[in-house]
């Protein structure tokens, strides 16, 4: 009881200033997206209004190929609330509780004992409130700019797939896996471009690992299922640009 | 610059000093040492290290620079980094060790783990930078006030804000275009957030792009100021007046 109350405090206090609180440090991408947001909901276009100026441009070929900021717009036009509402307070609220979801997840396939599991809880929330140690950091990514689409990849998916992966390379085949892994692609991609090297990364480097653990080929199949949409968003990438 | 120099720039810019980086490799030790089970041994420690030969892979900067293009590469790879699941590696070596104690003992322990993360980290929470909110939005009041001066049949108000607005406006009314983004023109809308401006430069470069509105710094003197040059007020925010010129193209 006492590890979860700890646990729920740490939580608590991330949460709160997740609602109520502001960073006044701006990337340019969320200068960017939240625009392309309104502009979508506004114009009945995707990504064909440039930022600054609102003026109608030839579509982003970047930006054509991830959907995280048509989902904010999508969010905002069917509840009616703004897009900034949405994106600097709804989504990194919401997401902030899912990406613990899969930190439990995590804790669940490192420790068997409940105890020790609300214990690494407890010391990731920590960590995660007290490790700023740069703006590229995962606590940068979770508690300041939550709704941007690579920090959603970085604190939520790719920490799933750290722990889904070792899982499912060292089982038995199961076809219902591959529809997973393809989904979990799949919006990986949506996040951000990066997102399609970065799951390519993740595959390669877990099959890696894990047919060094059992000493022969594991997971490839796995491997390619999950690579095949990243790898059709890099060449569709290189094709347009 | 080359591959050795920038794997040396990368690295200083993600870690920002050595120590969290020393925590993180000491925590992968730690893992080595006390995990029986060899599949979450090579889970962590042997993934994260796959992950920075990955990073820190000339082919991978090659190909990086093939798909993104010969600029400054650093922004992009700093990403890489995410993949390393730094703050997971050093959570889990610190349960490992935590783990080998028990009852009230296990409890004051982990507790005071947590005191001594909070009190050698860094907290975004105590950073200048991010403060209470002025609403839901995240935006400051003062572009909320400004959105609402313009009556909803208004459909394209081209607009020149001073440099700390230039980034929430379109955010918040996609009615507004802009001349110039964050960062742009700074001279121009640098200017607009004091009490010392150029506004004949100012009116000439609205003229020039334009730009119906101005929104500026107010005090009774700057506004006398527009004023002279023919500008009509619209409205008043906190902090700002919102100007529309009427100056001859």
């Amino acid at each position: 009881m006492g590890y979860l109350a700890l646990f729920f405090l740490l939580l608590g206090i991330q949460l709160y200033f997740t609602i109520f609180y502001e960073s006044t440090v701006w990337s340019y991408d969320d200068y960017a997206y939240v625009v392309s947001s309104l502009d979508a909901i506004t114009s009945d276009h995707m990504y064909m209004t440039d930022p600054i100026s609102g003026n109608n441009i030839a579509f982003s070929y970047k930006r054509v190929l991830i959907s995280w900021d048509i989902y904010i717009a999508f969010l905002s036009k069917v509840s009616g609330v703004s897009v900034t509402t949405i994106a600097h307070t709804i989504i990194p609220a919401a997401f902030l509780l899912i990406a613990y979801l899969v930190y439990s997840y995590l804790a669940a396939q490192l420790f068997e004992k409940r105890e020790n599991q609300l214990i690494f809880m407890c010391i990731l929330s920590a960590a995660f409130i007290f490790g700023l140690y740069s703006p590229y950091s995962l606590t940068f990514r979770l508690l300041v700019t939550l709704w941007q689409g690579k920090a959603v990849l970085s604190t939520v998916v790719i920490p799933f797939l750290f722990g889904f992966l070792p899982k499912v390379y060292t089982q038995e085949k199961q076809r219902r896996v591959y529809l997973y892994l393809m989904i979990i692609s799949m919006a990986a991609c949506s996040f951000t471009m990066m997102g399609s090297g970065m799951s390519i990364a993740v595959y390669v480097a877990m099959v890696v690992v894990i047919s060094l653990y059992q000493r022969r080929i594991t997971g490839l199949k796995y491997c390619i299922c999950g690579c095949t949409v990243p790898a059709i968003q890099i060449l569709l990438y290189l094709i347009l640009r | 610059m080359n591959i050795i120099d920038f794997f040396r720039n990368l690295t200083n810019t993600l870690w920002g000093s050595y120590g969290f980086q020393a925590l993180f490799y000491f925590s992968l030790v730690i893992i080595l040492i006390l995990e029986k089970k060899r599949i979450r041994q090579m889970g962590t420690c042997g993934y994260s290290v796959c992950i920075l030969f990955i990073i820190y892979n000339p082919l991978m900067h090659l190909l990086c620079q093939y798909i993104f293009g010969p600029y400054d590469l650093t922004a992009y790879y700093c990403r890489l980094f995410c993949l390393i699941p730094i703050v997971f590696v050093i959570a889990y070596a610190i349960a490992l060790v935590l783990q080998r104690t028990s009852g009230g003992k296990k409890f004051l322990c982990t507790f005071l783990m947590v005191s001594i993360v909070a009190a050698s980290g860094h907290s975004p929470y105590g950073e200048e930078w991010f403060i209470r909110a002025a609403n839901y939005n995240k935006v400051p009041n003062d572009v909320l006030e400004i959105s609402a001066l313009f009556p909803k049949t208004e459909k394209n108000i081209s607009i020149m804000v001073p440099s700390d607005l230039t980034v929430y406006m379109r955010q918040v009314d996609s009615r507004f275009h802009m001349p110039y983004g964050r960062g742009e023109n700074t001279g121009i809308s640098d200017q607009m957030l004091g009490e010392t401006q150029d506004v004949k430069a100012i009116l000439n470069y609205a003229v020039s792009w334009e730009t119906d509105y101005i929104v500026t710094f107010y005090t009774e003197d700057v506004l006398a100021q527009y004023k002279n040059w023919g500008c009509e007020v619209v409205g008043f925010t906190s902090k700002y007046v919102v100007l529309r010129q009427h100056c001859p193209k």
